[in-house]
């Protein structure tokens, strides 16, 4: 019987207190950000879109092979000092904004930016590319730069591959010129 | 027939002017009135529901440290316009294995349960839309229509949480009725009349030993009987609105939204149009029966018994009417009977009777539903067993013993 | 089991109604199902069917390397994910004999302890939504929107840090968030009584969950229940004291216990108040580690292609809901051989076919919503 007051009174009491605390909020301020007129103020070093420095990145990949994730893809011209990025694709259905790719970053050429509000209404839109898009001269010219270097490095290949066969004939003849009976002993390394 | 406001606007304003009037069948006259009646009624529970959605969510979330809804309209104001067009453009989705029938039904008799006692509540003396005898018993017994309704939509849909729903409520709602009837009965009991009518001008005359006791005259200053039934009756009010904290039927995070889970659009609407009508209902009942419905505190100006608009107006109809011909010169001498009308001193003064009766019971009236919708916003649920527990154990002892204790009082002190 | 919820004899037979909720359901938290045998009002048994949110994290981690492991950790129990990285990071370096610096393992305290704070000031809030009261919800989310913006300055993110990394933190304590987190502390003081005056001490809060889901302290620890279920139960036993990790035995701090204040041992009201006690422990943790703060490194270098010796490890972590570990087998490669992981709200959900007998539907609400899941940890 005496529990029975005790539970009503507390019920009572203790529904007093909890509604003295809400009035209480009624009259305080809100709390809300009022968007989109005030927007949250986002603080530096937050992890959203990948920011990326073209002229800075030595095309090492070694972001792609960091990512957990694999939704890194690029593509080039060319290869080591002569690499022209032609794609350098985040897929942010797959990104999982961790930044992991900054890491390995030989140049701090990639970085994840503060921007978040990317929404798109198609998968197609989440596969950003952040390579400038090239024009038809700068490719043909970068392919025509490339293919002269090539050109080059066989010309030169083909100089030092002469040089050193001219040499060899030079050293063989002298070899000859001075060795007593040729053709009995064979030598090391069979036919010169 | 007996001489009624309406049919003295009917004979003697309207006749005054335009003859055709007097010679009217009394059926069709009637019939014009009814339905201003009841257009009246419906337009004034739609200007609450809609009000008061808007006041419900505002005042919520101010509690919650947050804004309500501020964007449609200056400080938010058109959003129940909003959510009217949204519930009026939703698709309708009906169950396939719904009982058509009695599905579409039962919102329609929740709402008209909701709806028919505002017949009965007035505004003030004269401003009620019927003023019958049994007005409280009246009031109480239609109340009960809406459980008939709430049943059917539990049942109706076919689903499971639908069925717990309508379940649980019909066990509430009718159990809360009898401390409520008790409660209302230590009312009648204290004045001996069960017109809502009488039992305010019991309130406002002869109370602790003065003649006029402004605030003292309410009921629950009259005996302690009086102001515990208020507080059970209001609660009771709560669990037979279904509002928190007994708001198990539609308890959003159990049964996802209890028996109206499966009601869209302007059914749904219905639902939650009649639940912020019957708390106004039992919001403007208490204030009536507990707290001097239209007394105080705000003071009225004294006047004399036999006064009547409707003569006032009746003798100014009578003055301008002969002046006026044709259709054009008819609508002239009305208008003109009426601006008389608001500059004749007398009239005036019923006038301002009238109204400050009418802004005492709002004012009133209001004050308990904020307090409804600070409840809600506070506590958290009650179970079903405790419910009951509730009603059985504790309320139905207590207003037993508030009828008992009224009784004594009544006959000790005459 | 009281008179009204018993079985009753049968001359009446009436319907059992084999009930689903979930898995889309305002109040099971996250995808889960419950599928229930309803006799009227009164659920006479309830299974929890899992799985629905599934990821393969672990046949994931066998094709990653150690350090791609972590932040998929992070996603296992989104709202402890500082809790759930450090696990990870601990096992690696206990196997790689990875030496981590004092200033790193202090910040990783603060941090776990702060998301401790989030993670139960957000199982008290949606606790108060299950049962009806809605407000406390937004008091809780505004103390612990300070945690998450402390969190966005220091890591970057939100709900998903990524910050403890192998061999010590991604980045460093700077003074001015020092402050913030002082100020926070000021501030979670000032409002953990009022959530107390809302809803712990309110009469029909308490009638909802006291005596309601009773978990005696035997059954509790046959089932491996862990964290505050466990403690709830009378249990003292908290993973930071009997196996310290990452500098805990320097902290000073108590384990809170359900004492059966309001009802019986073990009832959901302990449980509920051992999160709440708990959150005023974390703050004393957090302000011992603020004050003790060392100079130094924030980590060490550890190689991209880590190559973990051949073993197995396991380092018990206490998470906000439980012990939290990583079972890690190497063979000597730089990805694991395999990891498994435990998941705390896997094993305290494996009470509710038990617990959940004869109550009523109500009751199962509140005895979920005490247990504190979260299904990425469940189903991982």
């Amino acid at each position: 019987m005496k529990d029975y007051f005790r539970n009503l009174w507390a019920g009572i009491v203790t529904t007093w207190v909890g509604m003295r605390l809400t009035l209480r909020y009624l009259i305080k301020p809100s709390v809300t950000l009022r968007y989109p007129e005030e927007r949250p103020v986002i603080p530096a070093g937050y992890r959203g879109i990948h920011g990326y420095d073209e002229e800075k990145c030595s095309v090492c990949k070694s972001c792609a092979a960091a990512c957990p994730v694999d939704c890194i893809t690029i593509e080039q011209l060319g290869r080591g000092k002569d690499a022209m990025v032609m794609r350098f694709e985040v897929d942010y259905s797959r990104c999982l904004f961790c930044d992991l790719c900054t890491i390995p970053c030989p140049t701090q050429c990639i970085w994840l930016s503060e921007r978040y509000d990317l929404a798109g209404y198609t998968r197609e839109e989440c596969r950003i590319d952040f390579a400038r898009p090239k024009s038809p001269e700068e490719i043909a010219a970068h392919e025509e730069l490339l293919r002269k270097k090539e050109e080059e490095k066989k010309a030169k290949a083909a100089a030092a591959a002469a040089a050193k066969a001219k040499k060899e004939a030079e050293t063989k003849a002298a070899a000859e010129a001075s060795a007593p009976q040729a053709g009995d002993a064979p030598t090391r390394d069979g036919a010169a | 027939m007996e001489s009624t406001a309406a049919d003295i606007f009917l004979q003697r304003v309207l006749g005054a002017i335009w003859p055709g009037a007097q010679t009217m069948p009394a059926w069709l006259g009637y019939s014009v009135l009814l339905l201003l009646g009841a257009a009246l009624i419906i337009g004034w529970m739609s200007l609450l529901a809609l009000a008061w959605t808007y006041g419900e969510r505002r005042i919520a979330g101010l509690i919650q440290v947050r804004l309500g809804p501020n964007r449609v309209g200056p400080q938010g104001i058109l959003q129940p316009l909003a959510d009217g067009i949204k519930l009026l453009v939703k698709e309708d989705v009906v169950p396939a294995v719904a009982y058509r029938f009695i599905y579409t039904l039962a919102p329609l008799i929740v709402f008209v349960g909701a709806l028919l006692p505002f017949i009965v509540l007035p505004f003030s003396e004269r401003l009620v839309i019927s003023n019958i005898e049994l007005g409280l018993y009246f009031v109480l017994a239609f109340e009960a229509i809406e459980v008939i309704g709430v049943l059917m939509a539990g049942w109706a849909p076919g689903s499971k949480w639908s069925l717990y729903g309508g379940m649980r409520l019909a066990a509430q709602m009718l159990s809360y009725e009898i401390p409520m009837g008790l409660c209302a009965l230590v009312i009648i009991i204290l004045t001996g009349s069960v017109n809502l009518g009488e039992i305010v001008a019991w309130q406002s005359r002869d109370a602790w030993f003065m003649e006029h006791p402004w605030i003292f005259g309410w009921a629950i200053f009259r005996s302690p009987a009086a102001l515990l039934a208020f507080v059970m009756f209001y609660v009771g009010g709560l669990a037979a609105t279904k509002r928190a904290p007994f708001d198990l039927p539609e308890a959003e995070s159990e049964l996802v939204a209890g028996y109206h889970t499966e009601y869209s659009g302007m059914r749904f609407a219905f639902f939650f149009m009649a639940e912020y009508a019957s708390m106004y209902v039992i919001c403007a009942l208490a204030t009536i029966l507990f707290l001097g419905g239209w007394h105080a505190p705000i003071p009225r100006p004294e006047l004399a018994a036999d006064a009547s608009l409707m003569e006032i107006w009746s003798r100014l109809a009578a003055a301008h009417g002969a002046a006026g011909t044709g259709v054009a010169g008819k609508f002239g001498a009305f208008g003109g009977s009426l601006i008389a009308l608001l500059t004749d001193p007398g009239a005036l003064k019923i006038l301002l009777h009238q109204t400050f009766g009418v802004v005492n019971l709002l004012l009133k009236t209001f004050l308990l539903y904020f307090v409804m919708i600070w409840v809600r916003w506070t506590l958290p649920r009650l179970r079903i067993d405790q419910v009951m527990y509730l009603c059985l154990k504790v309320f139905l002892p207590f207003s037993v013993a508030c009828v008992v204790w009224a009784l004594i009082q009544v006959v000790m002190l005459g | 089991m009281t008179l009204l919820t018993a079985p009753r004899p049968d001359t009446l037979r009436t319907e059992e109604l084999l009930v689903n909720m979930g898995p889309q359901h305002p109040s099971t938290h996250g995808v889960l199902r419950l599928v229930v045998r309803t006799d009227g009002e009164i659920v006479r048994e309830a299974w929890p069917q899992i799985g629905f949110l599934h990821r393969c994290f672990e046949k994931v981690a066998e094709s990653v390397t150690y350090a791609q492991v972590t932040p998929y950790c992070d996603r296992m129990d989104y709202l402890a994910s500082m809790n759930n990285g450090l696990a990870w990071c601990l096992a690696v370096e206990r196997l790689g004999g990875i030496e981590v610096p004092e200033r790193a393992a202090y910040l990783r305290v603060m941090m776990a302890e702060l998301n401790r704070i989030a993670s139960h000031l957000l199982a008290f809030g949606t606790y108060a939504l299950d049962l009806g009261a809605f407000t406390p919800f937004l008091y809780g989310f505004r103390e612990r929107e300070l945690i998450l913006s402390i969190f966005e300055k220091i890591s970057g993110g939100r709900l998903l840090y990524h910050y403890p990394r192998l061999g010590g933190v991604a980045r460093d304590l700077t003074p001015e968030l020092a402050g913030e987190i002082r100020a926070f502390i000021a501030q979670m003081r000032r409002a953990w009584p009022e959530y107390n005056e809302l809803l712990s001490e309110n009469q029909i809060f308490i009638k909802r969950t006291a005596n309601v889901g009773v978990i005696p302290a035997a059954m509790a620890v046959a089932y491996g229940l862990t964290g505050p279920c466990l403690r709830g139960s009378g249990v003292k036993f908290d993973l930071r004291r009997a196996k310290p990790y990452s500098l805990y035995e320097r902290f000073d701090f108590d384990i809170p216990v359900g004492e059966g204040i309001k009802g019986e041992v073990g009832d959901c009201w302990d449980r509920y108040w051992v999160r709440m006690r708990e959150i005023i422990e974390s703050l004393r943790i957090i302000e011992q580690a603020l004050d003790g703060l060392p100079e130094g490194e924030i980590q060490t270098k550890v190689s991209r292609t880590l190559k973990l010796p051949a073993g197995e490890v396991y380092v018990p972590c206490e998470n906000p809901r439980g012990e939290s570990g990583y079972y890690l087998i190497s063979d000597g490669k730089t990805s694991p051989l395999r990891v498994k992981a435990r998941g705390p709200s896997f094993n305290n959900l494996s009470i509710t076919h038990a617990l959940v007998r004869d109550v009523l539907i109500a009751d199962v609400v509140a005895i979920v919503g005490s247990i504190d899941i979260v299904l990425g940890e469940v189903d991982r």
